[in-house]
């Protein structure tokens, strides 16, 4: 005799499609609307100082994904059982654990390019995005794809950022991209100093901002014609 | 103890972790927000720093006798170890002293530790320091700089909160310009030129 599967209500199919949709617009956050860098101003320093070129930017970005999405994973699987300092020291353990793997993917990039990267590739173990995120998973726990989209969401968002900096440093301060000399009539090498590096990424968080502003400009004024519509 | 003073003063001006390197910035912008969070961080920080710079100090001794290894590596992976031990030790310890005010510092803990403003300076006075005193003021004078930092932004942002920024800029956008300016300036008073 074939058993029948349980209906699922009308009503608890449309929840979970609204649950669904709302894990997966916060897991696609960390592409543009909680953007790691521009909006929620975690892992500034690697992206200010050492991003000064297209290749220290996929160096950066590489770092980034390889130590940090496990961190966020491990955080993501634990913090609801144990407490938040142990999950932290447990995230941070993992992200230097995979220091190792991170360099071995890194150093054929270049042969001076962790005399590039100086102290801001050990750095990146100790990053603060773990950590934001161990208290939003206790108070509401996800499912672990939910997590995964999230971590590697985040990991684009930081390196779509790294990228741009990378690429408008190594272009303004030598006029090259990637090694690769391009005809430039101005080289001003001082945009390779820190005070460059927070400035242009103040204004780069400027204009993500500023978009979301227009965004959310579009959506009220498409809401006040449908309510004046209705009315 | 002149080098203790000497490498402080450096660490704490001409090398300051924020300005000059952008250390600590990712803790920075939560921590100003609450004055006195911001003054029990500032306690922490110092006491981390200083605690790692005498264990690296050991580390890096130790480190120095093995032959045909990638110091680089090791050096990360050694610090690493010994600022995740020192995070473990304050936590546990406080959860048995004070476990009612554990609660409230738990998080400060965690930050004041898993900072790059800790590590980060941990791995430049490796460079900068000869001796044990030289690293200890190189670390302890990291943090006051960081904490010197903090105050400077948070007085730029209760001016910035109050004036007219247009709403592209509002929040961090304009505190990371604001950052930017003061890192100019202080390059500039140290003596450095923009190189040509």
């Amino acid at each position: 005799m074939q058993q029948k599967t349980p209906k699922i209500s009308r009503q608890s199919r449309r929840a979970i499609r609204r649950r669904n949709r709302r894990n997966l617009r916060l897991a696609l956050g960390g592409l543009f609307e909680k953007n790691p860098v521009l909006a929620s101003g975690l892992i500034i320093a690697p992206v200010v100082v050492a991003a000064v070129s297209l290749r220290t930017a996929t160096a950066l970005s590489i770092a980034m994904a390889l130590i940090c999405i496990p961190a966020i994973i491990v955080s993501g699987l634990i913090s609801r059982w144990i407490p938040y300092w142990v999950t932290a020291v447990t995230a941070t353990a993992v992200s230097t654990a995979m220091i190792i793997p991170a360099y071995l993917c890194i150093a054929p990039l270049s042969v001076h390019i962790f005399d590039a990267l100086g102290i801001y590739f050990p750095i990146m173990a100790v990053s603060s995005l773990p950590m934001a995120y161990i208290s939003g998973y206790r108070r509401r726990p996800r499912p672990m794809r939910w997590i995964i989209l999230q971590a590697v969401c985040l990991a684009v968002g930081f390196a779509a950022v790294a990228f741009l900096m990378g690429g408008l440093r190594e272009f303004i301060g030598y006029g090259t991209l990637w090694g690769f000399p391009l005809n430039t009539p101005l080289k001003i090498t001082g945009v390779q100093l820190p005070f460059f590096g927070f400035i242009l990424l103040g204004f780069i968080a400027a204009g993500l901002q500023g978009i979301k502003v227009l965004i959310h400009y579009i959506d009220r004024k498409k809401r006040d014609a449908q309510e004046a519509k209705t009315s | 103890m002149i080098q203790f003073y000497l490498m402080a003063v450096v660490a704490f001006w001409a090398e300051n972790a924020l300005f000059t390197r952008s250390l600590g910035s990712s803790w920075l912008l939560p921590m100003i927000r609450a004055p006195k969070r911001m003054a029990v961080f500032g306690l922490f920080l110092v006491g981390t720093t200083t605690l790692s710079s005498l264990s690296s100090w050991f580390v890096e001794k130790g480190l120095r006798t093995l032959e045909g290894v990638n110091l680089y590596l090791l050096r990360s992976v050694a610090n690493l170890t010994v600022i995740l031990v020192i995070c473990a030790l304050l936590c546990m310890i406080f959860r048995a002293a004070a476990p009612g005010i554990f609660h409230k510092l738990e998080k400060i803990i965690v930050a004041s530790c898993f900072n790059y403003a800790v590590l980060g300076t941990i791995l430049l006075s490796i460079n900068r320091a000869d001796s044990l005193p030289a690293h200890l003021g190189y670390g302890f004078g990291s943090a006051l700089g960081f904490i010197f930092a903090m105050w400077t932004v948070s007085v730029g942002e209760q001016h910035l909160a109050v004036s007219r920024v247009p709403k592209s800029f509002r929040g961090l956008p304009i505190t990371l310009v604001y950052i930017g300016l003061l890192s100019l300036a202080i390059y500039g008073m140290t003596g450095h030129q923009l190189p040509t």
